[in-house]
């Protein structure tokens, strides 16, 4: 399997040096809380900001508010963000992964009605797949839509829904037939929709954003119904391939990077200059990936590999910089890099299961490698 | 924006032609003999060690992403030829305005153990570890003091071989020819580090490709060993390492065709390096006893990656430079981003 490698034109560049400026005004060291990576804090006036200059929904069709870019010029954008830790869990998965879904596979009047809200930064997705009884066998998903009058009654569980509590909408995956595959159907849920109740799981850290939904008979139009019904899973499906590729998935630790690199002294020299190589390889893995998406490709066995090994370096390198620290990292630390680290010791684990566990991705590769 | 890589067509005229001429007989061959003159003449007489060399030197034309596609080509196939000590030394007679023929050349960045001295125009002294140096009629050697073009005729060898088998012979010279050439160290460091690079990554192809057959042809439990989770887990290890190598020595030889990418030779050649030794350990596990045999090929590249590795730049200097470059830089995360990052000095001497 090949990843060719690219560079950034002159165009792509100067919305680079436009980023940049543009943070370093917009988010001066200190004005904000640092995050590890995709988990940054939610600030939804900071999302709107970025939406005001078209930095949201970059790729979308600029019919319905999007930029009508590139997936390589939301890379652009986001590896800025993701490196300062910015606070962008408003917007982050509606960005990523549920706008371009509701452009491919939305009918017209979903897209006039969610996409511009999604390229402002008001409205805010969480993804509900994951149930009790379906986690990395996600096609065991039971929850149920049923016909009802002109539109749908659902019923079941969703576990692990991050950010729900926070978010306008859930897109989520549901059973309409006893078909394992083509009997899943993708919904759009309004968060506040009667029956639907969102109960936060504490996480490990003691954040709230892991989340538990109950449907109980919970009705929905049938215009809230995404694709055609039984399509759920081959969309969701290409929802994984925007989820899994990009560079969120070896930056999570990269705000704590740019810091260490500054102050990690003469000991450190040799792990940096280490970490460093590998960044920069990932860097052109993740840009390669993009580009094959802007070229019409699809590069899920791609994200895939690249996905699995990055985690496991994200991970590699946490255990580094806590080495050089000496000692424990204390969350309550005055020092904003010292809390940071040691929240990234205790979220760390799960870099290598969301989105696909590690084991699950080996198997796509291994898969993947067989028509390769 | 480029996405251009290397050229298919002569990609595949690499691949054809050591796909014959290097096979594992031919290979094992050669390590029994030293040096398949038989082979050489035919690479020769296609222009092979001289391609990305300039043709009014009498190099075979063609860009230094050429000169690298031939170098994967040498590590994909395990080629028993100097492939990358005559590109390296060629490079450097070439940019000093001599002319090349089809003479076999060595070529050293320099160990700690040599002893060679000029005086009064004269070498004198030993150099260590010259790839087939015993065949060689010249040398480019990186001393301290700058670039050398040495005359072998007359010099004492003492024949040696890598751990692959091949010969890495010592030199000692006693009042030699020996001439300064005016080519950076830095210059020539980088095409060092970037053509072992890519040599590593076409072994780890190699490798990656003989283990991904291997697992879906040998059967235990009455099923191919591929299909167990725990198999295939060194497979996948080493799809990723090929095709990470793969991609930053690709990129680095884009970079190096347009700007001096001295960071960009050193970080490729540090990530083919450390790809290697999770290749060597993967591939051998996949393979089981069978693997750690002479008569089956893995060896053959597996060898090449454990010889190679640490030369041209080891995983201690490189790391060492990098982290100088990136504790200096005004952001690590600017630094992986720049399409021109400045290396502090590859040659690991301390920053000034
Ligand atoms: C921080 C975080 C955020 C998340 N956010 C969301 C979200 O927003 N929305 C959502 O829907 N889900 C979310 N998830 C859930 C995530 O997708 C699942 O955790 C994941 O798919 C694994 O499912 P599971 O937790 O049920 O583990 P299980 O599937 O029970 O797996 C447990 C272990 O068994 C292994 N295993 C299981 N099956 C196999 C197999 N066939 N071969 C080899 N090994 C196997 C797994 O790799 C794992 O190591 C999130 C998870 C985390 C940790």
């Amino acid at each position: 399997m090949r990843l060719a490698p690219t560079t950034l034109t002159d165009d792509e560049l100067a919305l680079q040096a436009d980023v940049r400026r543009y943070l370093d005004e917009r988010l001066p060291p200190g004005s904000y809380p640092l995050g590890l990576g995709m988990t940054g804090e939610r600030d939804p006036e900071f999302s709107r900001d970025l939406g005001a200059r078209g930095w949201l929904g970059m790729a979308l069709p600029t019919e319905y508010g999007g930029g009508g870019r590139t997936a390589v010029e939301r890379l652009v954008v986001v590896e800025e963000l993701l490196a300062r830790g910015a606070p962008l869990g408003h917007h982050w998965i509606a960005d990523r992964q549920s706008g371009p879904n509701i452009a491919a596979n939305g009918t017209e009047q979903q897209k006039k009605e969610f996409l511009p809200g999604i390229a402002r930064g008001e409205l805010s997705f969480a993804i509900g797949m994951s149930e009790p009884e379906a986690g990395s066998d996600l096609a065991a998903v039971r929850t149920r839509a049923v016909p009802d009058g002109d539109g749908w009654r659902i019923n079941g569980r969703k576990i692990w829904t991050s950010g729900a509590a926070d978010s306008t909408h859930i897109l989520t995956l549901v059973r309409t037939s006893d078909d394992r595959h083509r009997g899943l159907t993708q919904f759009i849920v309004d968060r506040d929709t009667p029956g639907l109740t969102v109960s936060p799981i504490p996480f490990i850290d003691g954040t709230r954003h892991f989340c538990e939904l109950q449907f109980d008979d919970v009705r929905l139009p049938d215009d809230r119904r995404l694709g055609e019904v039984g399509a759920g899973w081959s969309q969701n499906t290409g929802e994984l391939a925007l989820e899994r590729g990009g560079v969120d998935r070896w930056m999570s630790l990269m705000a704590y990077l740019v810091h260490w690199a500054h102050h990690a002294g003469p000991a450190a020299e040799h792990d940096l200059g280490t970490i460093t190589a590998k960044l920069w390889a990932f860097r052109g893995l993740s840009l390669s990936v993009a580009r094959m998406v802007d070229q019409g490709l699809s590069p899920s066995v791609e994200a895939a590999l690249v996905k699995e090994m990055a985690t496991r370096f994200e991970q590699e390198c946490l255990a580094i910089v806590v080495r050089h620290l000496g000692r424990t990292p204390e969350l309550d630390s005055d020092d904003p890099y010292e809390a940071l680290l040691a929240r990234a010791v205790l979220t760390a684990p799960s870099w290598t299961i969301r989105g696909g566990t590690n084991e699950i991705l080996r198997t796509v590769i291994m898969k993947g490698l067989a028509g390769k | 924006m480029s996405t251009t890589g290397f050229d298919a067509d002569l990609v595949a005229l690499v691949d054809d032609f050591f796909g014959s001429e290097s096979d594992a007989a031919a290979v094992e061959a050669a390590e029994r003999t030293g040096f398949p003159a038989a082979t050489w003449a035919g690479a020769d007489e296609i222009g092979l060690p001289r391609v990305g060399l300039p043709e009014s030197l009498g190099g075979a034309g063609g860009s230094l992403l050429d000169a690298v596609a031939v170098l994967v080509g040498s590590g994909r196939h395990a080629v028993p030829l100097p492939m990358l000590e005559s590109w390296l030394a060629g490079w450097v007679l070439s940019v000093a305005g001599r002319s090349l023929d089809g003479t076999v050349r060595s070529f050293t960045a320099g160990t700690a153990r040599d002893s060679l001295e000029i005086v009064d125009g004269r070498a004198h002294g030993t150099l260590h570890r010259l790839g087939w140096g015993r065949s060689a009629s010249q040398v480019v050697a990186l001393l301290p003091s700058g670039v050398v073009v040495l005359e072998v005729d007359g010099a004492q060898v003492r024949e040696r071989t890598d751990l692959a088998g091949m010969p890495c012979d010592d030199l000692t010279f006693s009042g030699g020819d020996v001439a300064l050439v005016d080519v950076p160290r830095q210059s020539v460091l980088a095409r060092a580090a970037l053509g072992r690079a890519a040599q590593l990554a076409g072994a780890t192809e190699a490798a990656f490709e003989l283990t991904h057959g291997y697992v879906g042809q040998r059967e235990q439990f009455g099923r191919p060993i591929g299909r167990f989770q725990a198999v295939a887990q060194h497979v996948v290890l080493l799809a990723q390492a090929a095709t990470t190598s793969m991609h930053v020595v690709e990129r680095a030889a884009l970079a190096l065709s347009v700007h001096d990418a001295a960071f960009e030779a050193a970080a490729a050649k540090l990530v083919a390096s450390e790809n290697a030794t999770i290749a060597i350990a993967a591939a051998h596990q996949a393979h089981g006893a069978i693997g750690m045999t002479q008569e089956y090929r893995l060896q053959q590249f597996t060898r090449r990656l454990m010889a190679w590795r640490a030369e041209l730049g080891s995983g201690a200097a490189l790391a060492a430079v990098l982290g100088r470059t990136a504790a200096h830089a005004d952001s690590l995360a600017h630094l992986i981003t720049d399409p021109a990052p400045a290396l502090l000095d590859i040659d690991g001497a301390p920053a000034a």
